[in-house]
């Protein structure tokens, strides 16, 4: 066999992975996958372990960790046959992350010895549950976020089981929807199941065995030699908040402690606040996926997905804890709390890491518009997320308005919304002075306004820093708050809450998403003054701030820096020379 | 006004493709009556882009010793607009906008460009904040007024602009694709107060719905537009100055060629033109000889382009990112991999050998070439291996030192991953080969197509010498071009002049008024083209017009295009785009719902001039007594034969119809190299393409195959 044996089963694998992905965001159904590519794709061995990983979406990083196990647990390797197709959905069975990402799983055969699992997990517009969408931060048990599958047969060699496809349809409120994509996932693996026996087929078993326990160690040694790199040996905390639990009005406490060693890392969530009686639990497959993404973009955003990643980290969460909790504790709005987590990791890991470091983030806001559009008379729900602006970087300004860390997902076409569902966008711009001031400035947050054009129409939300600003990092200034309004500017103004489901909003109010900015890095008088000028001018920064945090002054016109002043203004602001 | 380019004087017999490359520029002339085919390369002028492709004019006829007035024919290639945009050299730009939208060229899409790497910096809009101004208006979704335009503001707006010396302004509206009257009206005002001035305007860019990729391809298309209508300006002075009679074509990315006064107002359209040639070329030589579905693969110094041709017609996407910024264009659907001649092979932190993305391009070069190049390419593993003469290349003109290969290879491959360079060297080629072919497949996969069923036409400096190991993966055999190296420039020989329109429209196919409404839309986009033709001085006769549907279910949001059948009107155009369309769905995707509704989204219009085609299928053939004679032998290396190999080497030059090798051989020309493996065969057809197929297993036995260890 060829002299680059590992690599070629390597990228066979990966290539497999990302086919099937591929075929899945093109095939599927629902907005949720095509437009925004919630799904994974996966090949596993039959030991469980993950050989490759396909996804856009970090939220998605450690989707089979436990899948495989719990099949076999239930259906024993011996009496599988091929055709066999698994549906889960359950977090604390399947070990996805909430009960919206239904997977699907079918065992690889190579003649009649299983030699590994084709998955594709994809993220359902509705499971059924208390809310439409399923997904709600003040859930107060799982039980209302949906219907639970442990592994059950969908497909009994080839034969589709119609029971089982019914209950799972009955239980959503957009059948629809769920049957083109669960007909997607199936074709997806499909072609992972061919595509693998073909590699079988062409190297042989044994050589495949050895080509992929010599990739896995590959990926270890690359993650353990990153670490090495780029990470100070020793242990480093940080600890930030979410803003409430989703029922009351008490903040979350989220915190880690780092610990670096030869070539390995330790993460321990000891310190961050118990189990949550809301849905914004994160569940432990999720606190996995979030170090995954960390450590990635941390160490070496070009790590291969697969078991040799996982390798070298270790994890202390208390069980029962927010980072990993127990049944029934809702999780199906833990995206937002791993949000925060993220700029905790992050926050700890740039101690360890000083030139990949970076300020905390706004993280987007969340909003679902659901209700009877009179115009086509159908039922309707939008869901969107828009983004706030990233924290700055140890290298640069943070990006204005642009998803962050563990989402990635495109805002909605205005005119594509505006067709679709009873709503009319009237202002989409930038906020000036969102951004936390810096040597390096946060990214700036958005301002959205939504005019409701049908009576009846039912809000959900879900959010963070709306409380708990995107701190700065070494002298740089938080970045702004979050905030839902409606009517702002008039007489029937009034400030959201939040966390909310299905709060009513008549036709004609204005509903405005106002997002976090992300916080500074570095002394804000150390700025490049030059850059302070042409923030003034895109209108990003206002001259207040600009003589105020920033300590620079304007020649007469205003179109060029007063360097005297700014020299004397920077002098009495005491600035750190870097 | 001209009459169609076929209807030329007969005196016109001689036709000019040019293509100007990053590096260099190649001319094919081809002569109608006597079948005479003269090529040329010359190097580009990218510090003053018009020089070389007029220069390289000159030289050419002086080469075939024709005269300019017989030259009926010029078409340009070029990759002006592309690199403008690549370099961010387009003309300083305005924007007047919707008021409270200003920021959305920024926003975009709120994606990051890279998801696992929050240092990834996404590109700058085009536009700066405070060239972006707002004006009061807005029109619904459904095409009312919302707001009425103030016109006062547009008016105040542009002299902001002009005060702020842009020399370009884009102008686009929320719902302008559906009621431009706005934009018309803005637009009238601009032109009005600047005469002369360059004015993008959504609605005439690209009448198609949502907001961002429309306004980015407005902005796109001002920033680009003064200097092209420049440079084309200044072209076509120059080969008018030369004595020729016809002023010259450019060819567009859709594969088509327009006038220079439409390619310098929609430079957009043109801004993928440069692959597209490949593409045309390949096509077209592979209809000659039967082949409709083909995978036109074009491997250079730095990368790959591979495009699918099904059924004889190139794939076509409305959708590109170009540099990070999205654009809706018409363009041949072409697949770039970070994999060509000059990719550096290296080995990562965990130990795998990796072949780019980086490449080390033609400067410093591969190390072979003795140009200062320190690290191991895909091109010294081909020296290395034999594959590549390791004496010199392009006829002599270029040394090539095959120890400094052996010695890259030794000192950042082999020694690392404990090979002997031999087996470093194949290793390098292994995973390369590979990354293309999965790139190939991953392409098809992606379209629903198996690409066993494809031939794969391999040109480009590199494309013959890996394409047999690339095929082998895919279960496809391979035609090489007889001039691999210039197949671009003949591509642009072999296009028709085209325009490509579209128009959104939401409509549902059971509407009672949707037969009316589609006739009306194509009658629109009909008058459309044949004004925009007039423009460029062509009269509409014989004009040949293939119209499409872009479609999908009621609630999708992704949309498949669906012809409609020529000559069919109303009730049954519409059943034949749904008949289409279910099928379509059904291919790509595994399913159709034929109870759904089926809703019509773009109406797409193309217009062509067919433009007479070189007949290259009448050319001599070159007489020869016998089987071709290797022109010397070399030793080989073939991981398929476990070793090196003592192979025949053949001058592409002496290979005549008919002619049949065996493999293991080489076959070298000028500006290209086939490998041809021990388990292939190959055959030179009627147009002197070399067409390999797969012969069996590779069980040549390999001559001193311990040596590959020694």
């Amino acid at each position: 066999m060829s002299f680059a044996r590992t690599e070629i089963v390597a990228s066979g694998l990966e290539a497999v992975a990302a086919e099937m992905c591929a075929s899945l965001v093109r095939t599927a159904y629902s907005p949720n996958i095509k437009e925004r590519a919630d799904c994974s794709t996966a090949l596993c061995d039959v030991a469980g372990r993950t050989l490759a990983l396909a996804t856009h979406s970090p939220a998605h990083l450690g989707s089979t960790l436990g899948l495989v196990p719990a099949i076999l647990q239930r259906f024993p390797l011996g009496r599988m046959r091929p055709g066999d197709v698994f549906l889960a959905n359950d977090p604390y069975i399947a070990g996805v992350t909430h009960l919206n990402d239904c997977t699907l799983a079918a065992p690889i055969f190579v003649g009649d010895e299983p030699v590994g699992f084709a998955a594709a997990v994809a993220h359902h517009s509705d499971v059924g549950g208390r809310v439409p969408g399923s997904e709600s931060g003040d859930s107060t048990s799982l039980f209302q976020e949906g219907v639970r599958f442990p592994p059950v047969q969908l497909y009994a060699a080839g034969e589709r089981r119609n029971d089982i496809w019914e209950t799972f349809l009955l239980n959503s409120r957009t059948p629809h929807f769920g049957e083109g994509d669960l007909l997607a996932q199936k074709a997806a693996i499909t072609r992972g199941i061919e595509r693998m026996g073909g590699m079988y087929a062409r190297f042989g078993t044994g050589a495949m065995a050895e080509g992929i326990a010599e990739m896995l160690d590959a990926t270890e040694r690359r993650t353990r030699a990153g670490i090495r790199e780029r990470l100070r040996r020793g242990t480093f905390s940080a600890e930030d908040w979410l803003d409430e639990d989703g029922l009351t009005d008490d903040p979350v406490r989220l915190a880690v402690a780092v610990t670096v060693g030869d070539g390995e890392v330790e993460f321990d969530f000891s310190g961050s606040a118990a189990e949550l009686g809301s849905g914004k639990n994160v569940p432990i497959t999720h606190t996995m996926a979030t170090i995954y993404y960390c450590l990635k973009a941390m160490v070496d955003p070009g790590l291969s997905i697969n078991e040799g990643l996982y390798r070298p980290i270790r994890v202390k969460a208390p069980e029962g804890s927010v980072v990993n909790p127990r049944p029934p504790a809702g999780v199906s709005s833990r995206n937002l709390t791993s949000m925060i987590l993220a700029d905790v990791m992050i926050a700890a890991l740039g101690q360890a890491a000083p030139a990949r470091s970076m300020a905390a983030s706004g993280p987007y806001q969340g909003i679902i518009l659901s209700g009877r559009d009179p115009a086509r008379g159908r039922y309707f729900v939008d869901y969107e997320n828009f983004a706030g602006g990233q924290g700055g970087l140890c290298t640069g300004d943070g990006a204005e308005v642009m998803q962050v860390h563990m989402t990635n997902t495109s805002n909605l076409p205005i005119e594509v919304m505006e067709i679709e569902f009873p709503v009319r966008v009237e202002a989409y711009g930038m906020i000036p002075d969102s951004g936390g001031a810096g040597r390096f400035r946060g990214g700036l947050g958005v301002s959205r306004d939504l005019r409701i054009l049908a009576d009846g129409t039912l809000l959900a939300v879900r959010s963070a820093r709306q409380r708990f600003a995107a701190r700065g990092s070494r002298g740089g200034k938080p970045g702004t708050l979050g905030a839902y309004v409606v009517n702002p500017g008039t007489a029937a103004e009034r400030k959201l809450a939040s966390t909310l489901s299905e709060h009513p909003l008549a036709k004609g109010d204005l509903l405005r998403i106002v997002t976090p900015g992300g916080g500074g890095y570095g002394a804000p008088a150390a700025r490049e003054p030059e850059a302070v000028l042409r923030d003034l001018r895109e209108g990003k920064v206002s001259k207040a701030a600009a003589r105020t945090l920033y300590a620079v002054a304007l020649a007469p016109g205003g179109e060029a820096v007063d360097a005297g002043e700014t020299a004397r203004l920077r002098a009495a602001a005491d600035v750190p020379k870097e | 006004m001209r009459t169609r380019p076929e209807r030329e004087e007969m005196s016109r017999t001689i036709r000019v493709g040019i293509d100007v490359g990053g590096t260099f520029t190649d001319l094919y002339l081809f002569e109608e009556g006597s079948g005479t085919v003269v090529r040329h390369k010359l190097p580009s002028t990218p510090e003053d882009p018009h020089q070389a492709p007029v220069r390289g004019l000159v030289e050419l006829l002086r080469k075939a010793g024709a005269r300019p007035a017989e030259v009926g024919f010029v078409g340009l290639g070029t990759t002006v607009a592309t690199n403008a945009l690549l370099e961010r050299k387009g003309a300083p730009t305005g924007l007047i906008t919707t008021k409270g939208f200003r920021d959305l060229l920024e926003i975009g899409r709120q994606k990051r460009p890279s998801v696992y790497d929050p240092f990834a910096r996404r590109p700058d809009p085009l536009v700066r904040r405070e060239l972006r101004l707002e004006v009061e208006e807005r029109i619904g979704a459904d095409g009312t007024v919302i707001r009425a335009l103030d016109e006062e503001g547009v008016a105040r707006a542009l002299a902001a602009l002009l005060a702020a010396s842009v020399e370009s302004v884009a102008i686009c509206f929320l719902n302008a694709y559906v009621e431009p009257d706005h934009e018309r009206r803005a637009a009238a005002i601009a032109r009005a107060r600047w005469p002369g001035g360059h004015v993008s305007v959504s609605h005439e860019i690209l009448p198609e719905f949502r907001e961002y990729e429309r306004l980015n391809s407005t902005v796109v298309n001002a920033y680009l537009a003064p200097r092209m209508q420049r440079y084309l300006a200044e072209f076509a002075d120059e080969v008018a100055g030369l004595g020729i009679p016809e002023p010259p074509f450019v060819m567009n990315s859709g594969g088509g060629v327009v006038s220079p006064a439409l390619a310098g107002r929609r430079p957009i359209d043109c801004l993928l033109s440069g692959p597209s040639g490949g593409v045309s070329g390949a096509t077209f030589l592979a209809g000659m000889v039967g082949l409709k579905d083909i995978v036109a693969f074009d491997m250079g110094g730095t990368s790959t382009d591979v495009c699918l041709v099904r059924d004889g017609r190139p794939e076509v996407t409305h959708a590109r990112m170009v540099d990070g910024l999205p654009v809706r264009l018409t363009a041949l659907d072409i697949h770039t991999v970070g994999a060509g001649g000059s990719s550096v092979a290296w080995i990562d932190a965990g130990g795998l050998l990796r072949v780019g993305p980086r490449s080390v391009g033609a400067k410093p070069g591969p190390a072979c070439y003795g140009t200062g190049g320190e690290e191991a390419t895909v091109t010294d593993a081909n020296v290395v291996l034999g594959r590549l003469n390791p004496k010199h290349l392009l006829g002599g003109s270029l040394p090539i030192d095959a120890g400094r290969a052996f010695a890259a290879i030794e000192r950042n491959i082999a020694r690392r991953k404990g090979l002997d360079v031999r087996e470093a060297a194949a290793a390098i080629l292994a995973v390369s080969n590979t990354s293309v072919a999965q790139a190939i497949r991953f392409v098809s996969v992606e379209r629903g197509l198996d690409p066993a069923g494809f031939e794969l036409v391999a040109f480009g400096g590199a494309g013959p010498l890996h394409a047999a190991a690339v095929a082998r993966e895919l279960g496809m055999s391979v035609l090489v071009p007889e001039s691999p190296g210039v197949l671009c420039a003949m591509g642009v020989l072999t296009k028709d002049i085209q325009i490509d329109l579209g128009r959104t429209r939401l409509l549902r196919a059971s509407a009672a008024n949707a037969p009316g409404e589609v006739d009306a839309l194509f009658a629109g986009l009909e008058r459309e083209a044949r004004s925009a033709f007039a423009t460029g001085g062509l009269a509409g006769d014989g004009l040949e017009v293939g119209r499409t549907v872009d479609a999908r279910y009621a609630g999708q949001n992704y949309e498949l295009s669906a012809p409609v059948p020529p000559g069919a009107r109303g009730a049954g155009a519409l059943a034949a785009v749904k008949a289409a369309f279910h099928a379509e769905h059904r291919r790509l995707y595994g399913y159709d719902r034929p109870e759904a509704e089926v809703e019509l989204v773009t109406f797409r219009l193309k217009a062509t001039l067919p433009v007479k085609n070189p007949d290259v299928g009448r050319r001599r053939d070159r007489r020869r007594a016998g089987g071709p004679a290797p022109v010397g032998r070399r030793r080989v290396f073939f991981e398929e034969a476990g070793g090196f190999v003592d192979c025949p080497v053949y001058e592409r030059a002496d290979l005549a119809v008919g002619d049949a090798l065996a493999g293991p051989a080489v076959v070298e020309q000028m500006d290209a190299t086939t490998v041809l493996p021990p388990d292939f065969r190959a055959e030179v057809d009627t147009l002197l393409n070399l067409r390999l197929t797969r012969s069996g297993p590779a069980a040549a036995p390999a001559v001193g195959a311990a040596e590959a260890r020694a």
